[in-house]
């Protein structure tokens, strides 16, 4: 993948909004990216998140799909200006990697959080890649709204 | 020719104590990657020695060496563990067994606790 | 948790010891000189470390040990899968070059490698510190190494947003080697071994 001057990476556990003509990209195992586009405004977002819902501790919300994922829909229509009725959101990630202490399912009740919370939020998904036991390598165009989606050892796919 | 069965979940750990084995004239009767899959083969082989390993994935070296003791009170059974650690060895030696070696070891080490157990060694 | 200075120094000393034991017998099992010294230890950010580590798109093949016992710790120890066939040629004894593609014998040698070090690392935390520590059977993945860097941090991550890290240099004479080993103690761990020698936090 080219890195482009305007690439912004996002880290695990972090929220990144852009405009075009930026790209943001990420690294997913079993952390799930999720990306948020207004398509009108050229506006959009990449959550990656680690865990399904927040456990009472004063940590990051941006790490959980709950709260995260509601502060992330509501950030990008408040503070970013995108309009809430054009939004779309594509998903990746939730790969199977190593056994990890009783956490074996991870990255799909990830996965499974996320789809609730955009369900109840009314925002459509539009395109997803999940599961496997390979990382993710992907890169969201904010002005196409494309995601260039790489898993390991396998050929690069548009979304 | 004595019997050894070699259990270690590495198969180049496996595949090197054989060599090792086989050019000291012992002969490698079979290969086992857990303790589970070591007690099986112990039933079915009936080897003169085992060598095991202690951290191993589903069951670990000193549950394989329990269920292997319980069987035959005369099994031989030497630990050959990167763990040298106290705990783990006086675990091994109470549960019965014959040896501990370090891993990583020198080909005589293995050698000779196996000729020790078999009151071959010289002196 | 917080760490201070004066803690840091004793984790450094800590890490010293366990890793000088490792490189020691990585030696040892490869029968050449092997070097792996502490170049530092650190708090960071999870998010500002892993978008670092993200940039890093490099094919490696890593080994993944978890430790269980009275303290936690994981460990990583990666290299570019061309690495993985130098360590293959060197612990089969093989002329260099013998090993040409990933296969069952360097996945092997890399799960051993890492049941090796994380092995000797646990020793010295046992017998220095009065740790009680073993490593879990070792886990063999090929990836990105930014995800593989993810992977080691994410248990961590869940209960803190910062990671105590720790990092190393790591030469193998003869080689152009480039390898990789991370420690990511949980943090508390650490508390709990410095209350053992004595030290409060």
């Amino acid at each position: 993948m080219n890195y482009t001057p305007n690439a912004i990476t996002v880290g695990v556990g972090d929220l990144k909004i852009t405009q075009a003509p930026n790209v943001l990209k990420t690294l997913l195992g079993s952390c799930i990216g999720i990306v948020l586009h207004d398509p009108v405004n050229k506006i959009g977002g990449l959550l990656h998140i680690m865990l399904p819902k927040k456990n009472g501790k004063d940590l990051k919300i941006t790490k959980y799909a709950d709260p995260g994922l509601p502060y992330f829909i509501s950030h990008m229509v408040t503070n970013a200006g995108a309009l809430r009725g054009t939004l779309y959101a594509k998903i990746f990630g939730g790969a199977k990697m190593f056994e990890t202490n009783g956490m074996i399912n991870i990255g799909e009740s990830n996965e499974l959080e996320v789809r609730r919370i955009l369900k109840e939020e009314g925002i459509k998904i539009v395109a997803s890649r999940t599961g496997g036991t390979k990382g993710y390598n992907i890169a969201f165009d904010t002005h196409t709204g494309d995601v260039t989606c790489r898993i390991f050892g396998e050929a690069i796919v548009i979304y | 020719m004595r019997k050894i069965l070699v259990v270690d979940d590495a198969k180049v750990i496996r595949m090197v104590i054989k060599q090792i084995l086989t050019r000291h004239g012992f002969h490698v009767a079979g290969e086992a990657g857990n303790g589970r899959e070591a007690f099986e083969r112990y039933k079915e082989l009936r080897p003169d020695a085992v060598t095991m390993d202690i951290i191993m994935p589903e069951v670990d070296g000193i549950q394989g060496l329990k269920e292997i003791m319980a069987f035959d009170k005369q099994a031989k059974v030497i630990m050959i563990s990167a763990i040298d650690q106290h705990d783990a060895l006086t675990d091994a030696i109470r549960h019965g067994a014959a040896d501990y070696v370090v891993k990583p070891f020198e080909d005589d080490r293995m050698v000779t606790a196996l000729k020790n157990i078999f009151g071959e060694a010289q002196s | 948790m917080d760490i201070t200075k004066d803690d840091m120094k004793v984790v450094e000393i800590m890490s010293r010891l366990s890793i000088d034991r490792a490189s020691r017998a990585l030696s040892k099992i490869l029968r050449t000189g092997a070097k792996i010294s502490l170049s530092k230890v650190y708090t960071a950010d999870l998010s500002e470390t892993t978008a670092k580590m993200n940039d890093d798109l490099r094919e490696m093949t890593g080994v993944m040990v978890s430790f269980k016992g009275n303290v936690s710790c994981k460990l990583l120890f990666m290299m570019p899968v061309t690495g993985s066939f130098i360590l293959t040629d060197l612990f089969l004894r093989q002329p260099a070059g013998t090993t040409k593609e990933y296969n069952e014998f360097t996945e092997s040698v890399t799960q051993e490698l890492g049941n090796i070090l994380a092995s000797h690392i646990s020793n010295a935390l046992v017998s220095d510190f009065d740790a009680k520590l073993l490593p879990q059977p070792p886990q063999v993945h090929n990836d990105y190494a930014g995800v593989m860097f993810s992977n080691l941090v994410l248990e961590q991550g869940m209960t803190d947003d910062k990671l105590l890290l720790l990092e190393t240099q790591f030469e193998i004479c003869k080689t152009e080697l480039e390898c990789y080993l991370f420690l990511v103690p949980e943090m508390t761990s650490f508390g709990k071994l410095l209350d053992n020698i004595g030290v409060n936090v």
